[in-house]
């Protein structure tokens, strides 16, 4: 493997695919990218990232469920997810990441929130992903 | 045999008593006195309404020696009348039935205002019988009072069964009367502290709804001037001025997005998210974006770092938007050509770390001081939408710590926040 470390962004919105690369920009990483949760678990088994982005309100598999997924899977259980919540997920129209947490048996390695800050988003990735590799 | 009040009274009967009964009499009229006092003082006072009732109703059948008393209320949808609170055998299944507009003795009494006392209920034709069969009582005697208030008729009391098979008669009438006027009172108080919670309420969120409004159409008004200096400067080719309308923009989308941060912190409960987080990294981030708008105002703007703090658990995203908010606040107090510096500072002896945000700014006005963490206050006019600094509060002390301020006029402004450098606090309050 080389030092260039592939992150796998799962977002239904362009806008928001499109704001994360921005944020990784100046990264080493490498983005691999999905529009919706199914297609988030296929490219986690076809990829092998070494880190995982994925929005909670996403069409076919919720975050959640993807996450759920990721868990069961022998060669994914250990890939570092970070949640992106919105604000739905905030009032509790959506999902509680704690309560999900709870059901899931297990919770995500970190959550970032939509509005998604870029500083905050850059330095959890930092955090994740293996030194030099971000 | 069913007897007005007037009629109820047997002065014959009374007055054929021997002189030594007078005695009695007179010391059973003490107890009495002592009794409804003892009731009136109990509904005047500030126990909860339900539980006062529900003393007041217990003790007048005592009093009276019924077997068992209730106060019934009328609804004022449907006009007819409900057990609301009900003491003796079989109260608890009356409350399951209902007595329709007009219906019953009670109904009765409710419509014509007159109280009633009923000492031969089962040949009565009001009786409603559907309360006999539900509570497996029969009402042998009944004396039925209204529950009526200055401004509104509330229901009745009613007393049922007369102990060891007497009759009801005016002195109890009266007793319950005494004691019925205190009960309306109570419920008209309750109703009217009701109202004026609720008038309390509507006008707290009218009041955060004109000042959300307000803050909105400002910010509106912001993106708006900014678009249209883009544009105007775009299709000019003069990119330098189009760059400032798009700095506008940009600000009045960040507080807008702000905004409505702060509203949900401020209305719900924030879910906090530990994780190591590399607080010297943020605090530098946060001034590097700070610097950019305060360097157009010759602000400058310095950080300094704490030592040993690179993996502090805590929630990165809520102590962004706090640090975020004091040190912005701190350039926008600032005079042109003034100084922010902020710093963080290791851990104490008590795992808590520090991070201090001083400017020498005008400093803030003493009759400002206990208002800076109340909802809506702004001392920044159109610029500021006065949630903050509370905001800011709240999210401090939800994550166990704490924050303080100290300033002199005309010197500056110091604001400390102490957080623990483990977020156990956080983690707590996340799992109850």
């Amino acid at each position: 493997m080389s030092g260039v470390a592939k992150i796998l962004v799962a977002d239904d919105e362009q806008e928001c695919i499109d704001f994360v690369a921005n944020t990784l920009a100046d990264t080493p990483a490498e983005l691999v990218t999905a529009a919706d949760g199914q297609e988030a678990l296929d490219k986690a088994r076809a990829e092998s990232p070494q880190l995982i982005i994925l929005d909670v309100q996403m069409p076919k598999l919720n975050g959640f469920e993807v996450f759920s997924e990721l868990r069961k899977d022998e060669n994914l259980k250990s890939v570092p997810v970070i949640m992106l919540t919105g604000i739905a997920d905030k009032t509790g129209i959506g999902f509680s990441g704690k309560d999900m947490g709870q059901f899931l048996g297990s919770e995500p390695e970190a959550y970032v929130e939509k509005p998604i800050e870029p500083v905050i988003l850059l330095q959890t990735v930092k955090k994740l992903l293996p030194a030099g590799q971000a | 045999m069913a007897t007005s009040a007037d009629n109820a009274q047997r002065p014959a009967a009374r007055a054929a008593q021997p002189a030594g009964e007078y005695v009695s009499d007179s010391a059973r009229a003490a107890d009495e006195l002592r009794a409804v006092l003892a009731i009136s003082r109990a509904l005047a006072g500030k126990l909860e309404l339900q539980r006062v009732l529900g003393v007041a109703v217990g003790a007048i059948a005592e009093i009276i020696g019924a077997e068992g008393s209730s106060i019934l209320l009328i609804d004022p949808e449907t006009g007819g009348m409900s057990f609301h609170l009900a003491a003796g055998p079989g109260s608890q299944k009356a409350k399951q039935v209902p007595l329709p507009p007009g219906q019953g003795i009670c109904g009765h009494v409710a419509r014509s205002g007159e109280p009633l006392i009923v000492n031969d209920a089962q040949n009565d034709p009001r009786l409603y019988k559907r309360v006999d069969k539900a509570t497996g009582v029969t009402t042998r005697n009944l004396l039925c009072v209204t529950l009526r208030s200055p401004e509104r008729l509330w229901g009745v009391l009613e007393l049922i069964n007369k102990h060891e098979g007497a009759d009801f008669d005016a002195h109890d009438l009266r007793l319950a009367e005494a004691v019925a006027s205190q009960i309306a009172m109570a419920l008209e108080n309750a109703h009217l502290h009701g109202q004026i919670l609720r008038a309390e309420r509507m006008a707290a969120v009218g009041q955060t709804v004109s000042g959300l409004a307000h803050c909105v159409k400002n910010i509106l008004n912001g993106i708006r001037s900014g678009s249209v200096v883009v544009d105007k400067n775009l299709a000019a080719g003069e990119y330098e001025k189009a760059k400032a309308g798009w700095q506008t923009v940009r600000k009045n989308n960040d507080m807008l997005s702000n905004l409505v941060l702060d509203m949900l912190s401020l209305a719900r409960e924030t879910k906090f998210h530990p994780f190591p987080t590399d607080v010297n990294d943020l605090a530098d981030q946060i001034c590097r974006l700070v610097a950019d708008r305060a360097g157009a105002r010759g602000i400058s703007v310095t950080c300094a770092a704490g030592e040993g703090l690179t993996d502090v658990m805590t929630d990165p995203t809520q102590l962004y938007r706090c640090l975020l908010n004091i040190v912005s606040n701190a350039v926008e107090a600032s005079d042109d050509g003034g100084r922010v510096s902020v710093r963080v500072h290791r851990a104490d002896g008590k795992g808590r770390f520090t991070i201090s945000v001083a400017d020498n700014g005008p400093g803030i006005a003493p009759e400002n001081r206990a208002k800076l963490f109340t909802e809506f206050f702004t001392t920044k006019g159109s610029k500021g939408t006065g949630l903050g600094l509370p905001v800011t509060k709240k999210l401090i002390t939800a994550m166990g710590g704490a924050i303080k301020f100290h300033s002199v006029v005309g010197a500056g402004t110091k604001f400390v926040m102490a957080l623990p450098t483990d977020g156990a606090h956080t983690k707590r309050k996340e799992n109850n």
